[in-house]
């Protein structure tokens, strides 16, 4: 991404927010956006780029929650070491996951995550004296800037913002990198991978790691936003939406999984009080974006720009001229 | 330079190569050549690593490297190429050789995150890595085009790029002809020469026989898992048992597409 791009990116959420003081219900809608984007680019660097199939996000999603929640309840901790704590402890937890089950691939990758995600939240659910069991754990309180005269929110929405684009410059300097290269080649061949010295076992258990580190810093901004965190808060339909929103903006490409977020997040908002139906939103937008768009919203437009301009046709340009 | 000694390998009950030895010297083209199921292919993923040989040593200037799985073993400047490409099809020309050149690198995730300065230089060496072999195979006007849109023989030359960028001492060439035609081949012997010339040592594995007489300096014959001759192109053609192995008259077996 260029210079411009991610100054947009970092100026548009501050804007918008600072606008929507005072609103607290497009102000929710804008945290939340900001943290389904942080597990849409964390599915997008592990799924995207170097091509492990995660259904995992919901279950690092839960670990970085319930750490950041423990650390700052149990431990009085303030609320950036329990964030801290969140990354780490999720990070290993990617490891735990991802290094066992380096020899699977693809359909086998996708239920073993899947699996992990259940696992997961069936501990939360029964290790009642650490996680209290299906009453969860609640009285958590929003991190805030010390900036007087501004909406509470609005600074928690600022701090979420500083993580979200800290997530955003790491990933795209990552893929962008002889680091991001290796997982391109993971994903585009295991065989060439190796031919070009690559450890191939390392740059899988690493995807999934930082994958989940980056999930778990997003549950701990979701358990100190919402102030109340349960086995229910991290149901699959989390990973399966997250899912949809880096198919319908595009896997391979950052701002297609920031331009899902937003999507989906506002599609999914009209059902937020029949969240029985959103699993229904997610199932056709993906079955949609696969049909018209197998590759997402972004690079489609960039394949199609790029073709356009290749292409040495004249009845194309004439075409173009036309329509313009 | 590469000493293969006695290498054995069977699947179940059939045995794909029964103790091969061969000695490629520093600076040479070697040729394997054999008719089908002769276990040329068998032989070069245990060289390059992809099969374990289950008897025999392999070593790399004196060092054993039988043992050691392929990514370790490109790490000892062994290259390879693939008989069908294994490109990244979505990536650009540039970008598919600089995975070559990931060795000379050593930027891990935090650098590649924080990009240091050093980083920035080691990105800039990896690229200039890069586009020096882009232009030994003559494909720097394609560097910007999308490796999967190009021809089948371009993308072998994507490939070939792909492990000169490594600056390997040895390279092995799996089939590096098939599916190329007539003028495509023999512009690829001559780039092989060319990266021959460069000090690299070449092992060829290949069913084209005008490229392999045309360019090796020594050969090696497998048949049935057997090695059953070796030596220069001239004595092999005139090999006999080489002639019973691929069957028929010597003027028909060794014309250009045998």
């Amino acid at each position: 991404m260029s210079k411009t791009q991610l100054a947009l990116c970092l100026v548009i959420p501050i804007v918008i927010g600072y606008f929507l003081q005072h609103n607290t219900y497009a102000l929710t809608i804008l945290a939340f956006v900001l943290i389904y984007g942080v597990l849409a680019m964390a599915t997008s660097l592990c799924m995207g780029h170097a091509g492990q199939v995660t259904l995992a996000q919901a279950g690092f999603f839960a670990v970085g929650a319930y750490t950041s929640t423990l650390a700052t309840l149990d431990l009085s901790a303030p609320f950036f070491a329990g964030l801290l704590a969140a990354i780490a402890i999720s990070t290993v937890a990617g490891y735990a996951l991802g290094y066992p089950i380096l020899r699977v691939k693809g359909h086998f990758l996708g239920l073993i995550t899947l699996a992990f995600s259940k696992v997961v939240q069936e501990i939360a659910l029964h290790w009642q004296s650490v996680t209290g069991g299906f009453n969860g754990l609640y009285g958590m309180s929003k991190p805030t800037l010390p900036i007087p005269g501004i909406d509470p929110l609005y600074s928690f929405v600022l701090i979420l913002t500083g993580y979200w684009f800290a997530v955003l410059v790491a990933s795209d300097n990552l893929i962008n990198s002889r680091y991001g290269r290796a997982m391109h080649m993971l994903k585009a061949s295991e065989w060439g991978a190796q031919a070009c010295g690559m450890n191939v076992a390392r740059y899988k258990s690493d995807a999934f790691a930082i994958s989940a580190g980056l999930c778990g810093g997003a549950g701990a901004f979701y358990a100190h936003f919402i102030g109340y965190i349960g086995p229910d808060s991290f149901t699959l339909d989390v990973s399966i939406t997250v899912l949809a929103m880096c198919i319908l903006g595009g896997m391979t490409d950052l701002r297609g999984a920031i331009l899902g977020s937003v999507i989906m997040t506002i599609l999914n908002e009209p059902l937020r009080n029949y969240p029985l139906y959103q699993p229904v939103m997610s199932a056709v937008v993906i079955l949609a974006v696969i049909i018209i768009l197998p590759r997402g919203i972004v690079p489609s437009l960039f394949r199609y720009y790029r073709l356009r301009r290749a292409s040495p046709d004249p009845m194309v340009a004439k075409a173009d001229r036309s329509v313009a | 330079m590469l000493s293969v000694q006695a290498i054995s390998k069977s699947f179940g009950g059939v045995q794909a190569v029964d103790s091969v030895s061969v000695e490629i010297q520093k600076g040479e083209i070697f040729g394997l050549i054999g008719p089908n199921g002769a276990g040329k292919t068998t032989t070069f993923n245990m060289i390059s690593g992809l099969v374990r040989p289950s008897a025999g040593s392999i070593a790399m200037d004196g060092k054993r490297i039988e043992h050691l799985p392929p990514h370790r073993r490109a790490m000892q400047s062994i290259a390879r190429t693939f008989q069908h490409v294994q490109l990244m099809r979505e990536a650009p020309v540039l970008e598919n050789v600089m995975a070559g050149a990931h060795l000379s690198g050593r930027c891990g995730i935090v650098s590649a995150i924080l990009k240091p300065w050093s980083q920035r230089r080691e990105e800039s060496e990896i690229r200039r890595m890069a586009e020096e072999s882009l232009a030994l195979g003559g494909l720097s006007e394609l560097s910007d085009a999308l490796a999967g849109d190009l021809s089948y023989g371009q993308q072998r030359r994507v490939e070939l790029a792909r492990a000169v960028a490594m600056r390997p001492k040895l390279l092995l060439l799996d089939e590096p002809a098939a599916g190329l035609n007539d003028a495509e081949t023999e512009a690829l012997g001559v780039l092989i020469q060319k990266i021959r010339g460069m000090g690299v040592t070449i092992l060829l594995v290949e069913h084209a026989m005008a490229l392999v007489m045309g360019i090796c300096d020594r050969i090696a014959v497998l048949d049935f898992g057997r090695k059953i001759a070796e030596g220069t192109p001239a004595e092999i053609k005139i090999n006999p048992a080489v002639i019973e192995a691929y069957l028929g008259v010597p003027d028909e077996e060794m014309g250009p597409n045998a």
